[in-house]
């Protein structure tokens, strides 16, 4: 028999408005193995948790039951009580009479009666808990960070500066991500790529830091201190090796200025051969295999023209994809985002009229290396009157986006700002239907960009229509209650935020979840910005939700801090709630094999029976439930154990 | 027959405009498809009666759908208006139940009683299955540039219709097939201005908005507008003559395409029109020639 | 059946309005005339008489609104339902005679809009019945329905009882 001490907490009085501790207190003082049975304001405060300790050593008790909140909140907060006094942390039982009862009645006489039968199951179940040990796993002291945005280059730099390996890995021929498209950020109007690239250039040039660019990972398996990681390299068709970044193939190419360019939006175009743009990391030309004649038709006319002006031999059409697989102790998701769709809103008429664009096409418009090399030129000429609409495919139920995309309030007077810079006689109107202006120095730009003459008026736009070669934008002037409509030569969307659609994959490899949303979701989503539920797995940038430079680098930054605390111990302790095999009942059917959805399950060919991987057993239970032979044992969640609390339960 | 319907025409096509009427008893005979009359009422108008008392609207648009339900028929509208009703109160009845007991309620103190069974639909998603054959059954090209009309409550909410409201093509396609262009105008989608107990309650608004619409049509040059809701084809037809700034004539798509079949003018009562029709009997008699 | 503005805010989803104004901003009639849906929503919100307002009959119920709106609120259906109300209260359109004959009308032919000798002349002109089978033809069926009528709201509202 063994001395359990019960402590019922009244949580404040979520628990205690509800359910009459003191009933429950007497109810389950009867009970014969219950050594001592105690209530307190707070269990989880510090005086809550001396009383548990002090009593273990008063009483001398075997195990604890503590009823309060959910073991989602506290199991972790109590296990550590109790060990701090040399208890096994698996001998402490929780039960849930918060969030599973007092929360969820209000009859308070049923209440109190099933929260005296939750902890008489507790109790039961407390009696047969058995001590675990935790088994340490080294940790692989590298990380993996997947995507090259601002994110994915804060986040490695900052885990390569505190001495450890980062592999840093990204679809696009270069880092820099969606970044390295803007002309100038809000609020400062510092150039971005002038303040991007030194970033990219320290990535590059770091010791720690093995750059992966034109590379997927194909998969992840192992768990948190030893993901073993695939990473598909894709063929450049191009030796990095001899490439010297000069250019002469791309101007010499025979698909010269033929093909759209992916970085500039469709708004200019490149060779079959090319750098993304001209401050790329790594600065090495890739081959575009869907428009190279030569990999698409076996020929080039007489030669390729990329041959034969390469000083250094660096073409190689036999390129292949090459995999690599290396080991890592954490990874770091940082795979941005992709600009809403502006074809979805018709009525925007973006697909009908050539001088409605999206907010990242006029930015490719501003920047001095895009197709106008800077100047305002819209379809040959510049535009004076100008409509930006607001809110296009953000907080928006039809298109499957409720969500605010946050940082396009300031995008859009930036951008305002910026034509009215360049075009100093235009006529611009801003259609909001809400002005964020919430970051440092937000609110004082918004007031800047209305001294200079950019018109707020309130309400959004309603559609755009073309007539007699004209376009017009209809909405109604909310503050004047009057529906109006303007000429505009330049309609601007102001398109919101989605997530990258490669994430997905990503995800699924990670099992990772998501948000109503759609971007990743964070383990908590006040407190753990930058954790996953995944041990080990962390989140950066827009991949968790629509951000601005600042909040993406400062996010980059504590996810880097979360992986250096987790690189820097020895060795993780896995759970030991996991499944075990008795090697003298399990016949190697392997039934338990086919279904762990972690793939935990080793076949023994010498001994003929099956062997788990600790690492990754995530302790769901599929495999005992489904094992003929009964073999196998879920430490901490026994049949036993479950049965007790169940019968003692009704 | 193979496929029928029940006919549910609505007031404006019997009472007002019977040429309508007629036009879609001739095209569907003509491609073989069955019209049943059964002993239907006023939809009611989604605008009046709606507006003044919905659940009556409910129950009265129930008695019209539960007519043709003994003979497993779905009714077939002309009039979008009409769709409008008929439509929204099956998907209305459909989901909820309490709505559906209410209205059984009602209905059972005349004994009859409404089982959901049967799915209304309008006369222009039945024609767009024989496209071929009315490729086939046409005699003339007509060579009209027409102003296309789809009409609000064909369209939408699009929740109940599953049409693409912003970028509809079908009523273009279907008078491209004798011959007609649609041409395109000024908000071509926009509300002819008779709906929601508007044309009946609130006149000047009702004739400011037709007005808008059809200078926007007179801009583009058209010879004639056609619609598939005799509403809006009674509101084109009577502002016109009310408001005397256009005269465009007024087709509902089956008196355009009793004509395409060579059907006389005066047998789908186009002479009746208040905006004369001449100018098109011209253009088809030609056509008839050439 | 009747409801409050507030059950019609409830199941029209108007709680979720942010005064975005692409409704205003779509609408046929507001360009032609004073009616501005979204302040009609905010009045009904923030408890303003909305029933009272002329503009509230200007609505041509074409749903191009609704379609647009961004949080999903179902601005016309509550248009439709505030109009029940407003009728309750008196509150009618300008030309309030010409629904009142309308309903007069379903009530005593069938017909919201009736078939006048000359147009039944046309009818058999062209080769149709000169009066269309329907629930006039019959007088008991008629009959019923008017019975059938006399149980509804509409023909309280249209001062018919």
């Amino acid at each position: 028999m063994k001395d359990i001490g019960v402590f019922i907490c009244h949580c404040g009085v979520n628990i205690s408005n509800t359910v009459d501790v003191k009933k429950v207190i007497e109810e389950i003082s009867k009970i014969q193995n219950v050594a001592i049975c105690k209530d307190y304001q707070y269990m989880c405060s510090d005086p809550g948790q001396e009383m548990i300790k002090r009593s273990i050593k008063e009483h001398d008790l075997d195990a604890v039951v503590v009823a309060a909140c959910s073991p989602r909140m506290h199991e972790p907060t109590f296990r550590a009580t109790v060990s701090d006094v040399g208890m096994n942390p698996y001998c402490f039982e929780m039960s849930n009479i918060r969030e599973q009862c007092s929360w969820v009645h209000t009859d308070k006489e049923k209440a109190t009666e099933k929260a005296i039968d939750l902890v008489k199951g507790a109790v039961a179940r407390a009696q047969l808990l058995e001590p675990l040990q935790s088994e340490g796993f080294p940790v692989v002291p590298s990380a993996l960070v997947i995507g090259g945005g601002i994110a994915g280059i804060q986040t490695a730099l900052d885990i390569a500066n505190s001495g450890y390996k980062v592999y840093l890995v990204e679809k696009e021929p270069s880092i820099g991500g969606h970044m390295a498209q803007f002309d100038k950020t809000f609020p400062t109007l510092d150039c971005a790529a002038c303040i991007l690239t030194p970033k990219m250039v320290d990535v590059a040039r770091h010791p720690k830091i093995e750059l992966l660019t034109h590379s997927e990972v194909e998969s992840i398996e192992g768990s948190v201190g030893n993901f073993i990681v695939n990473v598909k390299k894709k063929p450049r068709y191009v030796d990095m090796d001899k490439c010297t970044g000069c250019g002469n193939c791309a101007v010499n190419c025979r698909l010269v200025g033929k093909i759209s360019s992916e970085f500039d939006m469709g708004l200019a175009k490149r060779s079959a051969i090319y750098v993304p743009f001209p401050q790329a990391v790594p600065l090495k030309y890739t081959i575009d295999p869907d428009a190279c004649l030569f990999l698409k038709h076996g020929r080039c006319g007489k030669s390729p023209k990329c041959v034969d002006v390469c000083t250094t031999d660096a073409i190689n059409f036999n390129d292949e994809p090459k995999t690599i697989e290396f080991n890592v102790g954490a990874i770091v998701v940082a795979t941005g985002y992709r600009e809403f769709t502006a074809e979805r809103k018709p009525e925007f008429g973006y697909d009908l009229y050539p001088n409605v664009m999206t907010g990242l096409e006029l930015e490719r418009i501003f920047a001095p290396s895009g197709p106008t090399g800077g100047k305002p030129i819209i379809n040959g000429k510049v535009p004076k009157k100008i409509v930006f609409i607001s809110c296009v495919g953000s907080r928006d139920k039809k298109v499957g986006h409720p969500y605010c995309s946050r940082v396009c309030c300031m995008y859009i007077a930036k951008q305002a700002h910026l034509l009215k810079e360049k075009i100093p006689d235009s006529d611009i109107t801003v259609m909001y239907t809400d002005m964020r202006s919430f970051g440092k120095g937000y609110e004082e730009f918004y007031e800047r960009v209305q001294k200079e003459g950019v018109k707020y008026r309130r309400g959004n736009a309603s559609e755009v229509y073309g007539n007699d070669g004209k376009t017009y934008v209809r909405a109604e002037d909310t503050l004047l209650g009057i529906p109006y409509e303007l000429e505009a030569d330049l309609i601007v969307l102001g398109t919101g935020l989605e997530p990258d659609p490669n994430a997905g994959d990503v995800g699924k490899m990670l099992h990772l979840s998501l948000s109503s949303d759609g971007f990743f979701l964070e383990a908590h989503p006040k407190l753990r910005p930058v954790d996953t539920v995944i041990d080990g797995v962390f989140l950066a940038g827009t991949a968790q939700g629509p951000k601005d430079i600042p909040d993406t680098v400062a996010q980059a930054s504590g996810a880097a801090s979360h992986v250096v605390n987790l690189l820097s111990k020895k060795e993780v302790l896995s759970e030991p709630t996991i499944a075990v095999v008795n090697e003298d009942m399990c016949v190697g059917c392997k039934t338990c094999m086919l279904l762990c959805p972690y793939d935990a399950h080793e076949f023994d060919e010498d001994k003929g029976v099956m062997k788990i991987n600790t690492a990754l057993c995530k302790g769901c239970g599929s495999c005992s439930a489904a094992c003929p032979s009964g073999s196998i044992k879920m430490n901490h969640f026994t049949k036993d154990q479950i049965v007790a609390q169940i019968l003692e339960v009704l | 027959m193979d496929e029928e319907y029940a006919f549910f025409p609505g007031c404006i096509a019997k009472n007002v405009y019977p040429g309508i009427e007629k036009a879609t008893r001739i095209v569907f005979e003509k491609l073989e498809i069955g019209l049943r009359d059964y002993e239907y009422s006023c939809c009611p108008p989604p605008g009046v009666m709606a507006c003044y008392d919905k659940p009556s609207w409910l129950v009265i648009g129930a008695r019209n759908l539960l007519q043709s339900e003994k003979d497993g028929l779905n009714p077939m509208t002309i009039c979008a208006g009409c769709y409008g009703t008929l439509h929204n109160v099956w998907y209305a009845l459909k989901n909820d139940p309490a709505l559906m007991d209410y209205v059984n309620e009602n209905l059972s103190k005349i004994d009859l009683k409404y089982e959901g069974k049967n799915h209304p639909i309008h006369f222009l998603d039945i024609l767009k299955d024989h496209k071929e054959k009315i490729a086939e059954l046409k005699e003339l090209d007509l060579g009209l540039n027409v102003a296309v009309h789809y009409g609000c409550h064909y369209l939408k909410p699009t929740s109940v219709t599953g049409e693409n409201s912003e970028r509809p093509t079908l009523l273009d396609e279907m008078v491209e097939l004798v011959g007609c262009k649609a041409v395109p105008f000024k908000d071509r989608l926009s509300c002819c201005g008779a709906g929601g107990g508007v044309m009946s309650g609130e006149p000047d608004v009702s004739l400011k908005i037709v007005n808008t619409k059809l200078n926007n049509m007179k801009a583009a040059n058209v010879d004639a507008i056609v619609d598939i809701c005799s509403f809006c084809h009674m509101q084109f037809d009577q502002s016109q003559k009310k408001l005397g700034t256009t005269e465009i004539p007024v087709l509902h798509l089956n008196q355009l395409y009793g004509l395409a079949f060579g059907i006389r003018p005066k047998h789908l009562a186009m002479h009746t029109h208040l905006v004369s029709t001449r100018d098109i009997v011209k253009k088809v008699k030609a056509a008839k020639k050439g | 059946m009747g409801k409050s503005v507030k059950e019609i805010l409830m199941d029209g989803n108007g709680y979720a309005c942010i005064q975005c104004g692409r409704c205003t901003g779509s609408c046929p009639s507001g360009r032609e005339c004073s009616l501005r849906t979204r302040k009609l929503i905010h009045m009904a919100r923030i408890g303003m008489d909305v029933i009272k307002e002329d503009e509230l009959w200007d609505c041509t119920t074409c749903f191009t609104c609704q379609e647009r709106c961004p949080k999903e609120v179902k601005t016309t259906d509550m248009i439709i339902e505030l109009r029940n109300l407003a009728v309750e209260e008196g509150y009618l359109p300008t030309m309030a005679d010409v629904p009142k004959i309308i309903i007069k009308s379903l009530y005593d032919t069938g017909a919201g809009q009736p078939l006048s000798p000359e147009i039944s002349k046309v009818r058999s002109i062209i080769g149709l019945k000169k009066e269309a089978y329907d629930v006039s033809t019959n007088e008991e069926t008629l009959k019923k329905f008017q019975r059938l009528l006399d149980g509804l709201e509409i023909t309280r509202k249209g001062g018919l009882r």
